[in-house]
């Protein structure tokens, strides 16, 4: 799986790892390697138990790998600080972000770290959250509402899978901005969303939402991070358009989310019908509380 | 018997002709390709933003000719692999000059390494190049081509006639 993205003496030890635990590996310039297995970081270490340390020609390879050698291809992604490899394979990057005369960022230059992660499908990861948010009855627009890691994306893929498998037929559409949710590779998703589910990659959700209501017309609208004053707007348009949203957003709970942009709105106005808090607590995807629109807690 | 020979001595002789014209064929047919190559690396880049990759498979697809078909997929191994300075090496380029190669060579390095406008700006720079070599040897081709096979089927006539 990650044969043709990594410098040959990392990949032969990261070979040996078993790639279901196999969550993260962070490169960064001059300093050892680092893995994430079985939720634990770890240096990696030839045999002799030296570690491994990253060259600026490895990162470098890492890079041109990801990209096909095609660098301008991925651009608009990498000022973003990301690309989405095959495989679903999210690559983080970190390095001096150049920006055009009006502050726009148009890329990133001398790549300092690298944070490849690697995607998990956890099939029924939804099951316990699944019965207070969808049924054949109707399906509630949701919020999961979680830290970075703790699961969100994963849950959310499995919630449109299953809302695939329901004997009523939703069409869902699902607004991968990042290419997490499906990662779509050549067009294809490499991760399965259920069959449902039509899906659109790249775009901003104020794009997808708009155009995606318009032209797919869909039941529910899945997407993953709601991070911009836009994309809560273009989740209130589309759930005043009849469209159930399911989304998330990072918070450590419903409270935070008082603080943050639009937020307060669109919880006093009961918007959104339940909201799912995860953390790692017990492990990746802990449920903590399941609310309703005001807030009760219905699942502890 | 000896007009059997003598006809046999100018057929091979305008064979020898046609194989000498091979080497400058093959180089003026190779960069009229290398141009089409650049012409859809462009186009990718202003519209479509597919991989390299891509872009190769469609070029390679658009080749009739099998020879030159697996001249550039040598070609694009090389670079895939990240062995472009093989190129310099590779016997199926023979026809090459080492200026030409070292143009390839730095034509393959740098592609893919930028964004769109740096990515343009390199394919349009090695495109004028490419331009240049292939009406060089375009020129050279009409202007030798014709000759080379006279010359040589005359010296097919001289030796018959000799034999005669």
């Amino acid at each position: 799986m990650l044969k043709w993205l990594l410098p040959e003496n990392i990949y032969s030890l990261v070979e040996r790892l078993d790639i279901a635990h196999l969550e993260e590996i962070r490169l960064r310039r001059n300093c050892p390697a680092l893995v994430m297995y079985k939720g634990k970081n770890m240096h990696l270490t030839y045999p002799s138990g030296e570690k491994v340390y990253v060259t600026t020609k490895e990162l470098e390879l890492v890079l041109r790998s990801a990209t096909e050698n095609s660098l301008y291809a991925y651009n608009s992604q990498i000022k973003q600080g990301y690309i989405t490899a095959k495989g679903g394979i999210r690559i983080g990057i970190a390095g001096e972000s150049v920006s055009s005369d009006n502050f726009m960022p148009t890329t990133i230059k001398n790549i300092s770290s690298i944070h490849i992660r690697i995607p998990h499908e956890v099939v029924g990861c939804s099951k316990e959250v699944f019965k207070f948010i969808a049924s054949d009855n109707g399906v509630k627009s949701t919020l999961i509402i979680s830290p970075p890691g703790a699961g969100k994306t994963t849950l959310l893929r499995d919630i449109a899978r299953n809302i695939s498998k329901l004997d009523r037929i939703y069409n869902c559409l699902l607004v991968d901005e990042r290419f997490e949710l499906a990662s779509c590779c050549d067009g294809v998703a490499m991760l399965d969303v259920g069959e449902n589910t039509d899906i659109v990659s790249g775009g901003t959700k104020k794009y997808a939402f708009t155009n995606g209501i318009r032209a797919l017309r869909p039941d529910i609208i899945i997407t993953d991070e709601l991070m911009s004053e836009d994309d809560i707007l273009a989740c209130k348009t589309a759930m005043r358009s009849g469209v159930k949203v399911i989304a998330s957003v990072h918070a450590n709970n419903h409270l935070d989310l008082f603080e943050k942009y639009d937020f307060k709105e669109l919880m006093t106005k009961k918007i959104f019908e339940r909201y799912i808090v995860l953390s790692s607590n017990k492990g990746v995807g802990t449920i903590e509380q399941i609310l309703d629109e005001n807030l009760n807690c219905i699942y502890f | 018997m000896i007009y059997i020979i003598c006809v046999c001595m100018v057929v091979s002789s305008a064979f020898v002709g046609k194989y000498l014209c091979k080497k400058m064929i093959l180089r003026d047919a190779f960069f009229k390709d290398m141009l089409l190559l650049t012409e859809k690396l462009k186009g990718n880049i202003i519209f479509k933003q597919d991989v390299i990759k891509n872009v190769f498979n469609d070029f390679l697809s658009s080749i009739s000719d099998i020879n030159e078909k697996k001249r550039f997929s040598l070609i694009f191994d090389k670079y895939a692999s990240g062995n472009v300075n093989e190129i310099e090496n590779a016997k199926e380029l023979s026809f090459l000059s080492k200026e030409e190669k070292t143009l390839l060579i730095r034509f393959f390095l740098g592609l893919g390494a930028g964004n769109s406008e740096v990515e343009l700006g390199n394919i349009e720079g090695a495109s004028s190049e490419i331009k240049n070599f292939s009406s060089r040897a375009e020129d050279y081709r009409k202007k030798n081509e014709g000759l080379y096979y006279k010359l040589s089927i005359a010296v097919g006539l001289v030796l018959s006639i000799i034999i005669i």
